[in-house]
Order: C-alpha cells, then sequence, then structure tokens
C-alpha cells in the first residue's frame, strides 16, 4: 500500500475515524497495533509473521537484559539481539550478494564453483526495523532507557505503520514514551499533519515521478544517449530522489502527526548544504544520526587520532553504503561519500589555518561556492547510487565528462528545468522560515485554498504510471 | 474570552474546513465545465474535431454534410482537402467532407460519435462507416466501448445503455472519474494548458491542428521502405491471432446494425465501406473469415439500403505505413476514389 495509493486512503480514513472515536488509549494502541500489521501483512503475510517474531525475540532478550546484574549476561543477550537482527538483515538482504561475489571472485582466480542462489523475498522494511530493533537494545543495554515491559507497546515502537516501510528509523527513547501519553484531539496538530502529508504528495506525484521520466531511459540505456541527455538525467535524478525519499518522510510525518505521534524531522533542505559534512547532518538524518552513534562512536570515533579517525569514517560510510542495497555500486558510493568527508576535514583544516581564506568562504559568495561544488559532488556521486552496475556508472560519469552526440531526451527538458527552478526557490524560501511566517500569517480560507490548490496540483500532475517509493526496495 | 491557544486551534479547524470545501468546490466547477461547457476538455479528440467542424458550418450553413466514422484507419486515410472544392462544383452544392476517424473507435464508440453530432444539429446528409473485419468479433470489438469513461457526458451514458456492451465497469469508471475529475481529466487538462509537460504519447492536443476536413498529418510523412516493413510486420504479429481465431459475432453485427438504424430513423443515407489494406494485410485474411462477414455485408445492404464500399485493394503497399494505416498520397488516392465512386453517386451527381 503506497501512501499516494486510493487504498491507503481508504485504509487510513478508516483508521483515522476509529482511532480518534475511541475514547480509551489502550484500545488505540490495539487499533494501531492491528492496523500496522495489518498494512505490514498486504504485502506478504508470511514476512509480517517473521517481523513480529523477532520483535517479540527483541522484546524477551531486553526484559532479560534488565532483569540481570550480570554485566557478562546482559552482553551475551545483547550478542543474541545482534546476531539476529543482523542475521536477518544479512540472509534476506545480502545472502546472495555474498554468495555471487564470491562466485565472481573464484572465476576470476580460475577456480570452480557450485555455489548456489538462495530464493528468498526480501522483507519490505528489513533495514528499517532491525536498525530500530537494534537501537532499542543496545539503548537498555547501556541503561540509557528501561526495558519496555508492555509487549503491545513495543510491536508498536517497531511495527506502527508510518514509519515501518520507508523510515525515518525511530529511536525507541523518542518514540515509547509517546505510546503511554494520553492523545488529546488537537486541530492544529491535525493541520500540521495535513500539512506535512500534501507536502510530501506534492514531491512524490508532481516532481519526483516526474524526474523518473527524464532520468529512467537514460540509466536504462546510457550508450544511446548524449551528454545533454546524460546531465538533464543526472539531474532529475538528483530531484527524484530527493523528492522521493524526502516526500515519502514527509507523508509518514504527517500521517504520525494525524494519530498524535511526532517523528523526528528526516531531511533539513540538503541541497543547500555548504559542505559535504553538512550535507549529511541534512540527508536522511535518523540514519545518519544512526550510524554516528551505533557505530561511528563505538567504533572510537574521532577520539582516536587522525588515521583512527579517517578509519571510522571509512568505515561507517562504506557500511552506510552496503545498507542501502546489496550492489557493489551502492558500497562505492558510500566509500566516495567517505573519501568526501576526509577531504573535507583536510580542506577545513587547511582553510581555518588561514583566516582570509576562512573569511572568503564564509562570505555569501564563497557559502555560494561552496554550496554549489558540494551540490555538484553530490549530484555526481548519485550516478553510482543509481546505476545498476559499474559499467553504466562509467558509461554515464564519461558521457557527462567527455561531450559525445547522441539520442536527446524523449521528453521536453523545458518542463524539467521550470521543475528544478521551482524546487531551488522554494528550498530558498524554507530556508529563511518563509513559508511558516506565510502560514501563520494567511487566514484561514487562503490557507484552506492553499492546501485544496496543492492537492489539486499533485493529482493533476500525477504521471501515467505510479512508481514505488525508491526506498522501499532497502 | 478566548486564550491564545483557542484561537490557533479555531483558526486550523477553519482553514482545514476551507480546504476541503475549496477543494469540493473545485471539483464539482470543472465536473460542470466538462459536462457542459468544455468538451474539448473532456474528450480533445471528439472536441477538435466537433469544433473545427462547427466552424466550417458556421461559415457555410448550407453545406451538405458528409462524415465518415471509423477508427485510425478512417483517421489517417481520408484526406478531403484536395477534392473538398472540386466535388462541391460537381455536386452544384457547398459540401463538407469531415473525417472523424478516431483511434481505437469500434462500431460502438461510432454509434456514439454519430449519436453526439445529431444531439449537437449537426445533421449529415451521407454517413460513411467504416467495417473494421476484427470489430465484427464479439471478444474484441464490443465487450468495451473502447473509449475511456471520462471522455463520456451524462448524456452519453444514457445513450450507451442500449448499446449491445457490457457498460456496468464504464458505469463505475465514470462515477469515479467525476468524482475527482482533477485526477481522471489530468492529461486532457495539462494537454490544452501546458503540452510539453507530457510525453508525447500522453498528449492529447494531436487533432487540435487537424485540417479543415478532419485530417491530421502525421509526424512523419514518409517511411522508408525497411521501416514499413518493421511497421508491417508488428501490425501483422497483433491482428493475426485475431485473424486466425475470428468469430462472427451478434452483439458487434447488432452494433453496426444501430448505427444504420440511427441513419435510417433520421434519413440519413449511410454506406459501410472495407478501408484499404495491403497485400501483406490482405494475405492474413482466411477464407473461413469471409464466409462469414460475406452475408453479414449483405443482410446490411439489403434491411438499410446500404451500399458495401470494398475498397480493400485499391491502394499499393507502398502507400500505407503498416499495410493498413494509409500514408498521405495514399490517403489522397483512396478519397479521390471513395469521392468518385461512392461519395458523389450517393450525393446524386456523376463527375
Amino acid at each position: 500500500m503506497l501512501f499516494c495509493s486510493r487504498e491507503f486512503l481508504i485504509f487510513f480514513l478508516a483508521v483515522f475515524v476509529l482511532y480518534w472515536f475511541l475514547p480509551w488509549q489502550r484500545v488505540r494502541v490495539g487499533l494501531l497495533l492491528a492496523a500496522s500489521y495489518y498494512f505490514y501483512a498486504r504485502w506478504s503475510p508470511w514476512l509480517a509473521l517473521l517481523i513480529a517474531g523477532s520483535t517479540v525475540v527483541d522484546y524477551v532478550l531486553a526484559l532479560g537484559m534488565e532483569a540481570t546484574a550480570s554485566s557478562v549476561r546482559r552482553r551475551l543477550l545483547l550478542a543474541v539481539s545482534l546476531v539476529l537482527n543482523l542475521g536477518l538483515l544479512v540472509t534476506f538482504k545480502y545472502a546472495n550478494f555474498f554468495l555471487d561475489s564470491l562466485r565472481d571472485a573464484l572465476n576470476a582466480a580460475g577456480l570452480q564453483s557450485s555455489l548456489p542462489t538462495l530464493s528468498v523475498l526480501l522483507p519490505i522494511g528489513i533495514s528499517f526495523y532491525t536498525f530500530e530493533a537494534i537501537n532499542y537494545t543496545v539503548d537498555v543495554y547501556r541503561q540509557r532507557i528501561p526495558a519496555e515491559k508492555n509487549l503491545g507497546h513495543f510491536m508498536l515502537f517497531i511495527l506502527f505503520f508510518p514509519h515501518l516501510v520507508a523510515g525515518p528509523i525511530v529511536r525507541a527513547r523518542d518514540f515509547l514514551p509517546q505510546i503511554r501519553r494520553p492523545k488529546r484531539w488537537s486541530w492544529p496538530r491535525l493541520q500540521l499533519g495535513v500539512q506535512l502529508f500534501l507536502l510530501g504528495l506534492l514531491k512524490k506525484l508532481a516532481v519526483a515521478d516526474r524526474m523518473a521520466l527524464y532520468a529512467d531511459p537514460v540509466f536504462d540505456t546510457p550508450q544511446s544517449f548524449g551528454s545533454g541527455a546524460l546531465w538533464l538525467a543526472v539531474i532529475a535524478y538528483t530531484l527524484q530522489i530527493y523528492c522521493d525519499f524526502s516526500g515519502y518522510s514527509d507523508m509518514a510525518l504527517g500521517t504520525a502527526h494525524m494519530l498524535g505521534y511526532k517523528l523526528s524531522r528526516n531531511f533539513d533542505l540538503p541541497y543547500l548544504a555548504r559542505n559535504i559534512a553538512e550535507f549529511w547532518h541534512r540527508w536522511h538524518i535518523s540514519l545518519s544520526t544512526w550510524l554516528r552513534d551505533y557505530l561511528f562512536i563505538p567504533l572510537g570515533g574521532s577520539r582516536g587520532g587522525h588515521w583512527l579517525t579517517c578509519r571510522n569514517l571509512m568505515l561507517t560510510m562504506t557500511l552506510g553504503g552496503l545498507w542501502h542495497g546489496a550492489r557493489w555500486t551502492f558500497v562505492v558510493w558510500g566509500a566516495l561519500h567517505g573519501l568526501l568527508l576526509l577531504v573535507h576535514r583536510l580542506c577545513r583544516d587547511w582553510a581555518q589555518a588561514r583566516p582570509r581564506l576562512a573569511q572568503a568562504l564564509a562570505s555569501p559568495v564563497g557559502a555560494l561556492a561552496c554550496g554549489f561544488v558540494t551540490f555538484l559532488s553530490v549530484t555526481l556521486l548519485w550516478v553510482f547510487f543509481r546505476a545498476p552496475t559499474f559499467g553504466c556508472a562509467t558509461e554515464i560519469l564519461t558521457g557527462l565528462v567527455v561531450h559525445r552526440t547522441g539520442l536527446g531526451s524523449r521528453f521536453n527538458s523545458t518542463g524539467m528545468w521550470v521543475t528544478a527552478l521551482l524546487v531551488l526557490l522554494c528550498h530558498v524560501l524554507a530556508r529563511d522560515g518563509y513559508w511558516k511566517r506565510l502560514l501563520a500569517r494567511l487566514p484561514a480560507p487562503a490557507r484552506g485554498f492553499g492546501y485544496a490548490v496543492a492537492l489539486l496540483l499533485a493529482l493533476l500532475l500525477t504521471p501515467e504510471i505510479g512508481k514505488t517509493f525508491i526506498y522501499f526496495q532497502f | 474570552m478566548r486564550t491564545r491557544r483557542q484561537l490557533f486551534a479555531r483558526s486550523a479547524c477553519r482553514s482545514l474546513l476551507w480546504g476541503v470545501g475549496f477543494f469540493a468546490l473545485f471539483q464539482l466547477l470543472l465536473t460542470l465545465a466538462l459536462e457542459f461547457w468544455w468538451t474539448r476538455g473532456r474528450d480533445p479528440f471528439y472536441g477538435a474535431k466537433v469544433a473545427r467542424l462547427k466552424g466550417r458550418l458556421r461559415q457555410a450553413p448550407d453545406s451538405r454534410v458528409v462524415v465518415m466514422v471509423g477508427s485510425s484507419r478512417t483517421g489517417d486515410g481520408l484526406r478531403a482537402v484536395p477534392f473538398e472544392t472540386e466535388l462541391a462544383h460537381d455536386l452544384g452544392q457547398p459540401l463538407v467532407i469531415f473525417n472523424f476517424g478516431l483511434p481505437g473507435a469500434g462500431p460502438p464508440t461510432q454509434l456514439l460519435q454519430l449519436q453526439r453530432l445529431l444531439a449537437e444539429g449537426i445533421k449529415p446528409s451521407l454517413v460513411l462507416i467504416e467495417i473494421l473485419p476484427v470489430d465484427l468479433d464479439d471478444r474484441l470489438g464490443v465487450s468495451t466501448l473502447r473509449l475511456a469513461a471520462e471522455r463520456l457526458s451524462w448524456h452519453d451514458l444514457q445513450q450507451i445503455r442500449t448499446y449491445p456492451l457490457h457498460a456496468h465497469p464504464l458505469r463505475q469508471a465514470w462515477r469515479e472519474a467525476r468524482l475527482v475529475p482533477w485526477y481522471a481529466q489530468r492529461f486532457n487538462i495539462l494537454s490544452a494548458i501546458m503540452p510539453t509537460l507530457l510525453p508525447l504519447h500522453l498528449r492529447q492536443d494531436s487533432y487540435v491542428n487537424c485540417d479543415s476536413c478532419g485530417w491530421s498529418a502525421p509526424a512523419v510523412g514518409r517511411h522508408s521502405p525497411e521501416e514499413r516493413q518493421w511497421a508491417s510486420a508488428r501490425a501483422l504479429k497483433s491482428y493475426r491471432p485475431k485473424l486466425d481465431s475470428f468469430q462472427i459475432g451478434p452483439a458487434s453485427c447488432q452494433a453496426v446494425r444501430l448505427i444504420l438504424h440511427e441513419c435510417h430513423h433520421h434519413a440519413i443515407q449511410a454506406a459501410c465501406v472495407l478501408m484499404p489494406e495491403g497485400p501483406d494485410f490482405r494475405s492474413a485474411y482466411s477464407e473461413r473469415i469471409w464466409q462469414q462477414i460475406n452475408p453479414f455485408l449483405d443482410q446490411l445492404q439489403q434491411e438499410f439500403q446500404a451500399p458495401i464500399v470494398n475498397a480493400r485493394d485499391w491502394i499499393e503497399e507502398e502507400n500505407f505505413f503498416d499495410s493498413h494505416h494509409l500514408a498521405p498520397d495514399g490517403a489522397a488516392q483512396f478519397t479521390e476514389r471513395l469521392a468518385r465512386e461512392a461519395i458523389l453517386p450517393l450525393l446524386g451527381q456523376r463527375r
């Protein structure tokens, strides 16, 4: 069930009406749990059993950790949880990837191999809910949060349908207290939820799915297209992935708000970042903070000197790339981002040692230049993220750098450029808080008119065939 | 005295209610516009053509009108502009020959186009009805209207109740489309206001630039022999299974009868036309198919005094795009011969 489908609209309306009609918090939690389970089971009833089963095991393990005073036992229980969750992830998502890679390596070395190919169905959202389970058990182990006694509450934390399939990755310490808090009807909260949902819908239907029309044909057969079409496709994909993923996140946040829950923001205008470090503070915030707290810092963070910091950064970003998908292109994408972060650290330290240069970079023109370089770097690296193979990525990058003739884009590029400019304008206005001030000042009829127009635009600009959200595949 | 919080809550409530109200209003306004005023927005192909025809009739209200209803074969094939003036001269009266061929239009759609024209006060002197053999098979011809539900008006919906087709899914789809017309009609709306936002295959504005007789020049005027061969092979691959399993059906035949009955009821002369097909395409027909179709055509001729114009072998292969859609030169040849052998005699004047 996609958020922008009629099926989800009917489902959510039914849940919403029932939810606020019921006055008892316990029953509401039960309703949300049942609805979330139904939401997931629509994809696959068997995989819904899997997620329910792994959630129950984590619940029991966390209770066990809290019940024992022995640090060895606590560590053992944590290890079991980590092995279980990472084992699920590796088995369902990476098993064939590792087997295929091993097979290719053996073949390249001239050795015969008869490694099997497992036929596994990738459970949707597995990368997200395993990370949420891990953050819970680690926080319980570190005694940052108490273990949740109520199984229903814990299951709702994992299964809550707005964030279940593609995030944001929710922290137990942020979400579990919200479940216990009684919810009261709030018009402002409902309005905020509607605003976020409409924004997400507009981003997904009017921008992301349209940009796919420019990007998909080129990434399918890049060798046929000229440099102009390649640049168009790469920029279109840059817009597509941002609007697709942030659109989903906005809809998730909006849906949660409408049910009285607050999820953490996942994007903060990442394409306005002035450097790559800032980009990762603004892009997929829930993942980058998770990687920081549960991978980078446990590895030692930046406390062990320059080379250890570099190692930790590269490991974190490379594994972050691998998290996105079972393909070497994702790994390379992550590693290249790690490399950019290292380069940024070096450049930052070098510039800070030169006050006049630092001043120039901090000036409006300098900031603009830095922002442009960051945007360009991120855009070029998206080629690895999107391309199905290294050959495809190389073909595209070569065509971007070395001019070549070939097919032009099948579609008129005016629409794409107009969309890109509008997205940029909206970003700049959002950065200055313009939208918030405008919405606060507008009278109710004008705001209502705006909501109606936003929904109409989303409907009007929906392309022929809707696409699933990109991050569903992770 | 209300607190700031209460005022904020009240404002939020009101803005949401205003939003719902405006959204419903916009849907209603568009539904009404599509139903009563903006025909081209509802059915761009029909709307563009009927607007062109009405324009012609405003300039020459005494004209005798010849309309041909059919599929894309008719749409590509009837090219009357080069001959209309001469024919009018021979006839001794102003004459409008108009091409109402629409992509995918089978007998039910052709009937609907005719009834729409009559409802708009346009009464042709002669109606030419394309007979596409595969459309006489119930499994292919009449199972659906082959017209998207959102293109129908309320009046159309009442008309199709009498058609021999499964109209329930169509009525349901129509209701859904009328509920959210901004979504259902989005390609029509964008084609009208900003066509560059749409990929070519979704644009609905191709007939805006049709000529004064309703014919649209194709995007590519000439095809190389290799391109023609490739297109013919593709067309035959699509049609051969249908022709191999062809079985004439009563519902399809009934749909054709209804068109002729409608003409008869309004005292309009009618003729059935088997459109040109290239030798490659003609070879795909077996004797078994004509053993089923010919008696039906004979019956039509007898029952409605409607001549059957068999133009299947009129045009050489090189004047087709794909052995069954005429290229511009082929369309000119076909139209000239059709005018000489059918239109003028039926309108009562020989060249």
